[in-house]
């Protein structure tokens, strides 16, 4: 069987969570923003079409402001029935029986199947609900369990409880008091880097790479969290026949 | 411009099709994909420029109208190629073949055809009253008949030599041919074949190591146009090694200006040998061999082979495709087949040495066809490509494999190309799990000690 795999993810934050889930680096592509997947997807893809390949893909997509996931449904159906054409047929996204948060299409006949993943991370105890679902949400919700917490905590010098209470309340709320509301989980990852020290623990600016430390922290402490949080995307590459060990 | 090759039983190609080919194309894939078969097929069938007539007593529909007991469109292989080697002989040896096919299913008659009786196929079965039962294969007994034109019949007449020479021919002119076409491209004609009215043509070899398990002919097509057969240049690595015939020398001469293009296009890509000029001299030891070499002020002509190999390999390729350029002109079309460009060539030089056949094909009526082991020679075109947005849409790189012995390929056009490199995908590979080396430049996660 002639079979092409890939999963396609809008940033590098979703490149350090499936490695640190153990999925093949070299079949990520990081299409650098939600806008450029379907480009990505035809460019990538197309050679394999109409060649009988088996094509089997994962999208990971936030849900963004302004978006529902009928909306993001609707797009990528669109998008499909363009790319495949009348020469490869395929059915409609399905929403799968455990996770709302999951959609997948299998053209069994066509080799063709697709699961696309739609984040929808947990929510936070005083913390009313994000503006988008994003995978910076999943990262968030692992860097405040209790564990994780510790360890960044430890190497900043300060004691747990008062890295949560910098991070879920005090710097938001005087950035209230000062106009400026935190409602994406990617601010409050910012706040998080800040006042754990990391760029200068860690030496290191880039949010990418303290989202891939706190996934490598949650699956090495927060073993069962981190199973749960998760377990949505697992299902996600499983469709498409990649196991990951979390 | 060849635009599809349709191959039935030709080496480890059980069956396959390319389409939409391009002016360059590069054929990727692992190991035993059928890469080199491709350019094998494509070469042979290319240089079969001698034009004869076909004739078997199982196709009469070959004959003429005047009831002339041959037809005149088959053509068997030049003498000589471009690089003045016999096609046949060159390509047996590649294998480890003899050059000399002494023991080739035919024989000379007096008037000069080669008349073959190809062992392993079928012959007619007939009952005891003589009665004809089950045909046997089109082409189990054929003679290929010399250039009828009188005035120079002689000139064209076969010879023992021909017969040890040639394996394969040629067919121009599908009329009255469909029970061979039928027979030997088996499920692919006439359904591979498009009807879109283009130049078509297809080749056969009874050579039994180049026919798959051995069985029936080996046969393959192709639609659009192909080259001259003396426009064919086809520069393997055995070619890196050889040393110039005479007969690329003549054909060098008469080239006006070779000497400062070559001296040119090879400055371009060896940057480090100061101040030269190329040449062709005459081999010291070696009899009707010549060599290439460089003549640098104070230090005399040095023997190109005296330099390290990916200099003997730069040297020679724009030795050969120097020559390949000129001829194409006044409407003549020529293929530059290209085995493996990355063997002996440091990253630098071979940049350069893509880039400066790029330069001398972009406008010349030259299609090219590479088979390459290497990312980098993809990812050259692509960023050569990349600032030259006009030969874009001449690229195609074929991704293939062989499952049961079945070629199957994908077809990379430019922005394939650019989107696969540029995301750290490697089309060498068919299952992207398998690849070793991932050339996606991330970076790493810190050292996370705690």
């Amino acid at each position: 069987m002639n079979e092409d795999t890939f999963i396609f993810v809008e940033g590098k934050t979703e490149m350090r969570l499936l490695k640190q889930m153990g999925c093949p680096e070299n079949i990520i592509v990081d299409c650098k923003g939600a806008p450029n997947i379907p480009r990505d997807i035809k460019r990538i893809l197309e050679p394999s079409l109409n060649n009988n390949h088996s094509i089997k893909i994962s999208i990971m997509r936030d849900r963004d402001n302004k978006e529902t996931h009928d909306s993001i449904i609707q797009s990528f159906g669109s998008f499909f029935d363009e790319l495949l054409g009348v020469s490869m047929p395929h059915p409609l996204f399905l929403p799968h029986r455990e996770f709302k948060n999951l959609y997948t299409m299998n053209g069994s006949s066509a080799n063709f199947r697709v699961a696309l993943h739609i984040a929808a991370p947990p929510p936070i105890k005083s913390i009313k609900k994000f503006t988008s679902d994003t995978i910076d949400g999943y990262i968030f919700a692992l860097a405040m369990t209790e564990k994780v917490l510790q360890s960044f905590a430890k190497e900043a010098g300060i004691k747990p409880k008062v890295l949560r209470a910098k991070v879920l309340e005090e710097v938001p709320e005087l950035a209230k008091q000062n106009g400026i509301e935190l409602d994406q989980a990617k601010d409050f990852l910012g706040v998080y880097m800040a006042m754990s020290k990391f760029f200068t623990v860690k030496r290191n600016e880039k949010m990418d790479v303290f989202s891939g430390i706190v996934a490598r922290r949650g699956k090495k402490y927060e073993t069962d969290s981190f199973r749960d949080v998760f377990r949505s995307v697992q299902t996600a590459l499983q469709f498409i026949d990649i196991e990951v060990n979390i | 411009m060849i635009e599809r090759l349709i191959l039935s039983r030709f080496r480890g190609i059980r069956k396959g099709i390319i389409k939409d080919m391009g002016k360059i194309n590069l054929l990727v894939g692992p190991n035993n994909s059928g890469k080199t078969a491709i350019l094998e097929a494509i070469y042979w069938l290319s240089v079969c420029g001698r034009q004869c007539g076909i004739y078997s007593r199982k196709i009469p529909e070959l004959m003429d109208e005047d009831g002339l007991s041959y037809s005149r469109n088959a053509f068997v292989p030049m003498e000589m190629d471009l690089l003045g080697m016999s096609p046949c002989p060159r390509i047996w040896k590649r294998h480890g073949k003899s050059e000399s096919w002494k023991e080739a299913p035919g024989s000379v008659s007096d008037d000069g055809a080669l008349a073959y009786n190809i062992p392993h196929l079928k012959k007619d079965e007939f009952s005891k009253d003589g009665e004809l039962l089950k045909n046997g294969d089109p082409l189990k007994i054929f003679r290929l008949v010399p250039s009828p034109t009188e005035d120079i019949r002689d000139v064209e007449k076969f010879d023992e030599n021909t017969l040890s020479s040639t394996g394969v021919f040629v067919l121009d002119n599908f009329k009255g041919a469909d029970d061979i076409l039928k027979c030997y491209l088996p499920y692919l004609y006439p359904v591979e074949f498009s009807s879109s009215g283009q130049y078509r043509c297809c080749a056969f070899t009874w050579y039994p190591d180049f026919i798959h398990r051995g069985k029936s002919l080996g046969a393959w097509g192709i639609e659009g146009e192909t080259a001259d057969a003396d426009c064919v240049l086809f520069f393997d690595f055995h070619a890196t090694d050889d040393h110039f015939t005479k007969d690329f020398w003549w054909a060098m001469r008469d080239v006006p200006d070779w000497r400062n293009q070559l001296t040119r296009a090879f400055g371009k890509v060896i940057d480090d040998i100061g101040e030269f000029r190329a040449s062709i001299e005459p081999h010291p030891t070696l009899r009707d061999m010549m060599q290439g070499a460089v003549e640098i002020e104070g230090k005399g002509t040095i023997p190109i082979d005296d330099y390290g190999d990916g200099a003997r390999h730069a040297f020679k390729v724009l030795a050969g495709l120097t020559v390949l350029a000129d001829r194409c002109k006044d409407g003549r079309n020529g293929i530059f087949l290209w085995e493996d460009p990355e063997l002996f060539m440091h990253s630098k030089s071979l940049c350069r040495l893509i880039k400066e056949v790029v330069e001398i094909v972009k406008d010349k009526p030259i299609q090219v066809f590479i088979s390459t082991q290497s990312l980098e020679v993809i990812a050259f075109f692509v960023r050569i490509l990349k600032e030259r947005q006009e030969l874009q849409d001449k690229i195609r790189a074929f991704r293939m494999k062989l499952v049961d012995d079945e070629l199957i390929t994908a077809n990379f056009k430019y922005s394939n190309l650019d989107a696969w490199l540029e995301h750290g995908l490697d089309l060498r590979f068919w299952d992207q799990m398998d690849v070793i080396m991932h050339y996606q430049v991330g970076e790493s996660d810190l050292e996370d000690v705690e």
